[in-house]
């Protein structure tokens, strides 16, 4: 289970599992929800709703309009806002390999909260969005008994967005 | 109008090129068809027209600006090949575009429109050599020219293979970066155009904006100086656009013709 934007962590994290029976779930920013307009897109879930395109030197799936123009992203995580996708991960997503998902800004913040509170790790909002994700996914029984969460990053260069949220 | 045919006649004539490069729709693409006018006018050989893109990596803040300008009054590929269409030019037009708008009109149709809209020539910047094989060989069928840009840092390897397969002329990056406007003329363009061995017309850009830096390209080897950020700066003032246009393109070429 991984966040994805890029999604350099998350190709780092399923590498040595790719053949292995492992599910694997790369996680991405569904922002503030699924709408896309011409220009922006309110979420940078690539893998769920980009289509095949070409962007900063890789052939992979793209957030772009009808004319290939690419789309604004969104995404409370920095980490996570962008509009392309590592091609490797466009294609496991392609073979069936992987699970794209995702999980929304408001839901990445409850899983930051809850990490805090009950483990005392501050976990990036990035990292944050995979902890949302194995909440929900806790529930309706697509988890095995074993579930490794890709903690790529720590939160304290987040507190102040967070800080900012709660007010 | 053929790009080699152009380059010929100028040959003749012992001049180098103007090429000029504005972006389509900035800021109307009835905007576009006079400043055109004007920078044929002014004495322009080629006119590399850009379509804009979102994500143009391979330019500076001043074509972005004339791309985000363009954008936001609505260009599209469509009204873009209309309106390359209703130019009333009798010199080659080259598009400057990105592979993924491209890609997505789908590479046989892209080129099909080019050839139908009177383009004859194509630059992709973020299209890298080995990946073009595709569009050549679009380009070839349609008899329109993919040109290909070298850069400070491109490999001997690589040059060998761009001087092969290049088509129109060969687009030479003056420096490292991106694209905009500078005052002087760097020593490493010198060295690449003495690097760049083809008897492919070969073009200077990046960092050109007035008559004298064009004919010191033109004397240190080039067959043609392209001129973009200069021009669009001029667009983006939105005063006196057509004549300062025309103004500048003037003082390029005699700079170019005399170099």
């Amino acid at each position: 289970m991984a966040c994805t934007g890029g999604g350099s962590n998350a190709m780092g994290i399923f590498h040595p599992f790719i053949e292995e029976d492992v599910d694997l779930f790369a996680v991405e920013a569904g922002g503030s929800g699924m709408k896309v307009t011409d220009k922006e897109a309110l979420h940078s879930a690539t893998l769920c709703s980009g289509e095949e395109g070409i962007l900063h030197g890789m052939h992979t799936k793209v957030l772009q309009n009808k004319y290939g123009q690419i789309l604004e992203s969104s995404s409370i995580a920095a980490g996570l806002d962008y509009a392309g996708v590592g091609p490797e991960l466009a294609y496991l997503a392609d073979t069936g390999r992987l699970k794209p998902c995702n999980s929304m800004d408001a839901e990445a913040l409850d899983a930051f909260n809850d990490l805090c509170r009950l483990e005392g790790i501050i976990p990036a909002l990035e990292s944050s969005h995979a902890v949302a994700y194995v909440k929900k996914a806790a529930s309706t029984g697509e988890l095995g008994d074993v579930v490794v969460i890709n903690l790529s990053g720590r939160g304290d260069k987040d507190l102040e967005t967070v800080m900012g949220m709660r007010k | 109008m053929k790009i080699s045919d152009k380059f010929n006649e100028l040959k003749k004539k012992k001049k180098g090129a103007l090429i000029a490069y504005i972006c389509a729709g900035d800021p109307s693409p009835d905007a576009t068809k006079e400043y055109v006018t004007a920078l044929v006018r002014g004495g322009a050989d080629i006119i590399e027209l850009g379509l804009p893109f979102s994500d143009p990596t391979a330019d500076g803040p001043t074509i972005q600006a004339g791309i985000e300008r363009a954008l936001n009054g609505g260009m599209t590929p469509d009204v873009y090949f209309r309106t390359a269409g209703s130019l009333k030019v009798h010199i080659p037009l080259v598009v400057m575009t990105y592979y993924n708008i491209i890609f997505k009109r789908g590479l046989e149709k892209f080129v099909k429109d080019c050839a139908a809209s009177g383009i004859s020539g194509i630059i992709v910047p973020d299209l890298p050599p080995e990946e073009s094989g595709e569009l050549a060989g679009f380009c070839n069928k349609n008899d329109v020219d993919l040109i290909f840009l070298v850069a400070p840092t491109t490999t001997d390897e690589r040059l060998k293979r761009i001087l092969t397969e290049g088509k129109g002329f060969i687009y030479l990056v003056a420096r490292l970066g991106v694209t905009g406007a500078r005052a002087d003329v760097a020593e490493s363009t010198r060295a690449l155009i003495k690097r760049v061995k083809t008897t492919t017309p070969k073009a200077v850009g990046f960092g050109i904006s007035n008559g004298k830096q064009a004919a010191e390209i033109i004397r240190s080897g080039a067959d043609g100086v392209i001129v973009g950020s200069a021009f669009v700066d001029i667009i983006a003032s939105g005063k006196d656009v057509p004549a300062r246009l025309e103004a500048l393109a003037k003082d390029l070429k005699e700079g170019a013709a005399q170099g």
